[in-house]
Order: structure tokens, then C-alpha cells, then sequence
């Protein structure tokens, strides 16, 4: 192997994530070649530098308000987004007048109840109502 | 090999509390170091760590055992953190984007963390000027030990492309410690 090809793949033989066969080969160059064996401990130094750089933490207490917070949010439902908001009533009116001239026409059909999180504000809504 | 975290994901989509609150401890930590890095100050990594979980409980039920747990959770992270420096650039230059994330990473900013010497504060900032692909790819094989392959399904990326990234990160943060 070449110097060239050993030093295009050393940061991957680093990581182990080198073919076995390439990972030989790569090994037995840098037994007999300084300068490659230098970039590769060049490569260690700097993960060595990353590694040793502070870690941080959550503070006390962060899980629970998280957990809490998910229970929270597990209760209420998700929160109705800018469209739902700004169109959802406009929306609701059009159903309606379409079940003015539909009464006997269920309110939901199966293909939208498969799917729980779908804003009242979905066109959709109305499309299978006027299927229906 | 099956991931024995499936299980505790399987939980957490039947309601479990107490699984979930196993899953937020576990990750806890290493999800807020790493985003950490990138946003440089506590308060909002704090709450992007904390949308982080919200989601991956949201998800749980939805969740398909085609790739760990870890990279998934990881995944979910990424993407959070990735839309967040993309608003932030509307307002930021890079450059104090990048000043901002080194006082993060070197923790003098906000943490006073002593003893932190002069080469590892040049490679926080060398760390910080990195794209960012290049820096998460470096971070989550690490910190986190990921294969490439885990790196991989957390980026969107092929194997090849992950090398590729840490690769150039290496030689790049390499080429600092050389000129110091």
C-alpha cells in the first residue's frame, strides 16, 4: 500500500471501521514507515484533545420535569397549530353547511379515524364528507 | 444483535412512565453535551434536550426497530439542533455563532471550569469553526463511540460519507494542533 492510499484511509483504521484485509495492510505500512505512523499519532492526538474536553450535565432534577412535562402534554393533547387555529373555524362552518345538505352522513369516516392526530382544520375532513 | 433498548421503547409507546424516565436518565447527559456544543448556552440546550425527549415519547409508538435506539434518539437531536442554527443564522453572523459555541466548549463562559489549558481551549475553538456535519460526525463517533454506520442512521449519511466527514474533521482540527 501506498503512503498516499494508508493516509486516505487512517482516520477510518482508527476507528476500526477498515476492511480486515485493509486494516493488515494499513498495520504493516506503518510498522515500516515513520511518516505515516507520525500522521497516525497525530489522528490519536486529536481525539485524545476531544475527548478530554468538559462534558456537561443536566441539572438535578431534569428528568422528572421532562417526565412530568410528557404527562403533561400526554393529557392535553398536542397544541392546535398556526393553521388549525387561524382556519380551523372557517373550516368547521363549511362542514357544517356540507351537513345541511348531507344529515344522514356519518361524521367521520374510517379512513380518517386511523389517523387520531389530524387537526379538525384538515381539508380533508371535508373532502370525504362530500364523498360520504 | 437485537438492541435491548427496544424494550424500553416498546414500554414507553404502552405508557410506561417509569421507562420513560429510565430513557431520560440513560441519555440524559450525553444528548445534552452534544447539543451543548453546538448552542453554547445552557438555557437552550436545556430546552432543545428537553423537546428532544418530548418527541421521542411522542414517537415511541410509531418507532421501527430498523436502526438502534441510540442513533434514532441521536437522530431526533441532530434535526432539532440543525433547525435551531438555521434560525439562529437569520439573526447571527457565523462567525458569533461559532465564538459562541467555542465559549461553550470550552465552558468559560458559563460554567467556570478551571484547569482547561491552553491547547484544549484551541481545539474547542477549532472544534467550534467546523461545519457543523463535520463536527457532529466527530462528536458522535467520540463522545458517543459510534460505528460509522450508527453515525450513518443519526445523519442521514452513508458510511462512506460519514468517513469522509470525520476524516476531514481529524486533518482539519490536526492542522491546529500543528501550528500551535
Amino acid at each position: 500500500m501506498k503512503c498516499s492510499e494508508v493516509l486516505e484511509r487512517i482516520s477510518a483504521y482508527l476507528d476500526d471501521e477498515t476492511e480486515p484485509a485493509v486494516s493488515g495492510e494499513i498495520s504493516r505500512h506503518l510498522d515500516g514507515c515513520s511518516t505515516c505512523r507520525t500522521e497516525f499519532e497525530r489522528f490519536s492526538e486529536v481525539d485524545e484533545a476531544v475527548r478530554g474536553l468538559p462534558r456537561y450535565e443536566v441539572p438535578a432534577g431534569f428528568a422528572a420535569r421532562v417526565v412530568s412535562t410528557a404527562r403533561e402534554s400526554a393529557l392535553t393533547g398536542p397544541k392546535p397549530g398556526l393553521t388549525e387555529w387561524a382556519f380551523g373555524p372557517l373550516f368547521a362552518t363549511i362542514e357544517e353547511f356540507i351537513r345541511l345538505f348531507r344529515p344522514e352522513a356519518p361524521h367521520h369516516t374510517n379512513a380518517l379515524q386511523e389517523f387520531g392526530d389530524v387537526p379538525s382544520s384538515f381539508m380533508g375532513h371535508a373532502y370525504f364528507r362530500i364523498l360520504n | 444483535m437485537v438492541d435491548p433498548e427496544y424494550d424500553l421503547i416498546d414500554a414507553i409507546a404502552r405508557g410506561d412512565g417509569d421507562a420513560f424516565e429510565r430513557l431520560v436518565k440513560r441519555y440524559q447527559n450525553p444528548l445534552f453535551s452534544f447539543i451543548y456544543r453546538y448552542l453554547g448556552d445552557r438555557q437552550s440546550s436545556e430546552d432543545l434536550t428537553q423537546e428532544a425527549f418530548l418527541r421521542v415519547y411522542r414517537a415511541a409508538a410509531r418507532f421501527e426497530p430498523r436502526a438502534r435506539v441510540s442513533s434514532w434518539i441521536f437522530r431526533i437531536a441532530y434535526n432539532l439542533v440543525v433547525n435551531e442554527i438555521k434560525r439562529r443564522r437569520r439573526f447571527l453572523t457565523f462567525r458569533e455563532d461559532a465564538t459562541q459555541a467555542a465559549a461553550g466548549i470550552t465552558g468559560s463562559s458559563h460554567f467556570g471550569a478551571a484547569g482547561i489549558d491552553e491547547m484544549k481551549e484551541e481545539i474547542a475553538a477549532a472544534m467550534a469553526e467546523l461545519p457543523e456535519n463535520q463536527r457532529a460526525a466527530l462528536l458522535l463517533r467520540v463522545d458517543e463511540g459510534m460505528s460509522y454506520r450508527e453515525i450513518g442512521d443519526v445523519m442521514g449519511l452513508s458510511a462512506t460519507g460519514v468517513e469522509s466527514l470525520i476524516f476531514r474533521a481529524r486533518r482539519r482540527l490536526k492542522d491546529t494542533l500543528k501550528r500551535d
